[in-house]
């Protein structure tokens, strides 16, 4: 294949995961993994540490847009990213100790368990009766955002910050594990633990996938897995994507982003299981 | 009251509250350039340049490249997964290739700018809490930048 024309298609698709990113609150890795692996053939450290780069970019695309519009929720993401920052750091130790296989067979439970709670929950456009907690009533984390979806303002409360705070500590640490963002488990954290609006959920986590990405950025860099080549097109797709796919977000309603973000579990999770169980697709 | 009349009285009017009047203005500007400088406009319109710049940079560095060696043999080298890379990965090595116009080495610039750019927002964020008195999430941003910071040394560490 000619360079150029690898560029170009790394790129073209890119920009779909960028898309898709910045609605569901995800950093395209669970998307651009398996693309980049499987498809385009590139070793799994290569995607990886492209993958990394997607989340980042995708995060400074949509975070933007979302946090001038005030629907992802600046606090609770710097409170949780407290969580994420030390997971993601302990990640990349904890690499070296548990062996792999356990790690897929745990997330692939975990996605599963959040793919049936959330689809049992789609049909739900906004949480209700949320009473926040002591924690959140202490840091001032509730909030409102102008849904144009449902053309009016949405006052929410935030509960359940410190079980959060727990489960970011997970995210964190498979981000520095597997070079994901993470956004597949913060959302559903966020949707189900803490009860916020699934818009103010996916927001608020491709705020937080940034930073949790950049924690673990340095190390994949200095060990040589990012090769410009590959994160260049990767960057730069996503980034536009990203961008335009912000737009997208103000017109879906809240449960057909849950519905989606569902699918989307589904399969990464059996990804996962299998990966668990030995059967490795890359 | 005639034209003429109006306007002789405004003009004999305005030297008596000029020192004032302009005085109060400069005051507002200033007020108004400090809440920018701070604003939550100014922190999301830099963050959304700097990422323009930086994108920039990376998509320079790519163009460059394609333009040498986009057209010309198999991507096989430059995709292949090796021990010992030819692209930086140290700042040392990304300083030497910028300095060479390597341009790869512009384009992992670019990415690492990408990348510095979510560390120093985070630290703006601390900065703006400080300014408006929010010490609990100003102490919550400190604790985020201080975990990412260390991250850098503990890569240079262990990497």
């Amino acid at each position: 294949m000619l360079p150029a024309v690898f560029f170009g298609v790394v790129l073209l698709f890119s920009v779909a995961a960028g898309i898709l990113g910045a609605i569901l609150g995800l950093g395209g890795g669970v998307i651009l993994v398996p693309f980049l692996a499987l498809v385009m053939g590139l070793n799994i450290h290569y995607a990886i540490g492209a993958s990394l780069v997607s989340v980042i970019a995708t995060s400074s695309g949509a975070a933007a847009v979302y946090v001038r519009s005030k629907i992802s929720n600046l606090k609770v993401g710097l409170f949780l990213s407290m969580a994420t920052t030390v997971g993601a750091i302990s990640g990349a130790y904890l690499a070296g100790i548990i062996p792999d296989r356990v790690l897929f067979i745990i997330f692939g439970v975990v996605l599963a368990y959040s793919a049936l709670a959330m689809f049992r929950k789609r049909k739900t456009e906004l949480p209700v009766g949320v009473v926040a907690d002591r924690t959140s009533e202490y840091l001032e984390l509730s909030d409102s955002y102008h849904d144009p979806a449902l053309g009016r303002y949405v006052e929410y409360k935030v509960t359940g910050a410190l079980p959060g705070l727990g489960l970011m500590y997970v995210a964190g640490a498979a981000s520095g594990l597997l070079g994901i963002g993470s956004g597949i488990l913060k959302v559903p954290a966020m949707d189900l633990v803490m009860r916020l609006p699934m818009k103010v959920s996916s927001a608020t986590s491709n705020f937080m996938i940034g930073i949790t990405a950049a924690a673990s950025a340095a190390v994949y860099f200095l060990r040589g897995d990012i090769n410009p080549f590959i994160a260049a097109p990767v960057a730069i797709g996503v980034l536009g994507g990203a961008m335009a796919g912000t737009h997208f977000l103000h017109n879906f309603t809240s449960s057909g982003i849950r519905t989606f973000f569902v699918v989307i579990l589904v399969l990464v999770s059996l990804q996962m299981l299998l990966k668990g169980v030995g059967v490795a697709f890359y | 009251m005639s034209p003429e009349v109006e306007t002789r009285s405004l003009a004999m009017e305005q030297p008596l509250y000029a020192g004032t009047e302009m005085a109060r203005e400069a005051q507002g500007t200033l007020k108004k350039l400090g809440e920018a400088l701070l604003g939550e406009a100014f922190v999301g319109n830099l963050l959304r340049y700097g990422v323009f710049a930086s994108i920039a940079v990376c998509a320079i560095g790519a163009v460059l490249f394609l333009a040498d060696y986009g057209f010309a043999g198999n991507v096989q080298p430059m995709i292949q997964y090796s021990a010992r890379p030819a692209f930086p990965h140290s700042v040392a090595a990304l300083g030497r290739g910028i300095a060479a116009f390597n341009p790869m080495a512009l384009s992992a610039l670019g990415l690492l700018l990408l990348v510095a750019l979510r560390v120093f927002q985070v630290l703006l964020a601390a900065v703006t809490y400080v300014v408006r008195k929010n010490y609990k999430f100003a102490y919550i941003s400190l604790f985020v930048f201080a975990v990412l910071m260390s991250s850098l040394f503990l890569g240079k560490a262990g990497g």
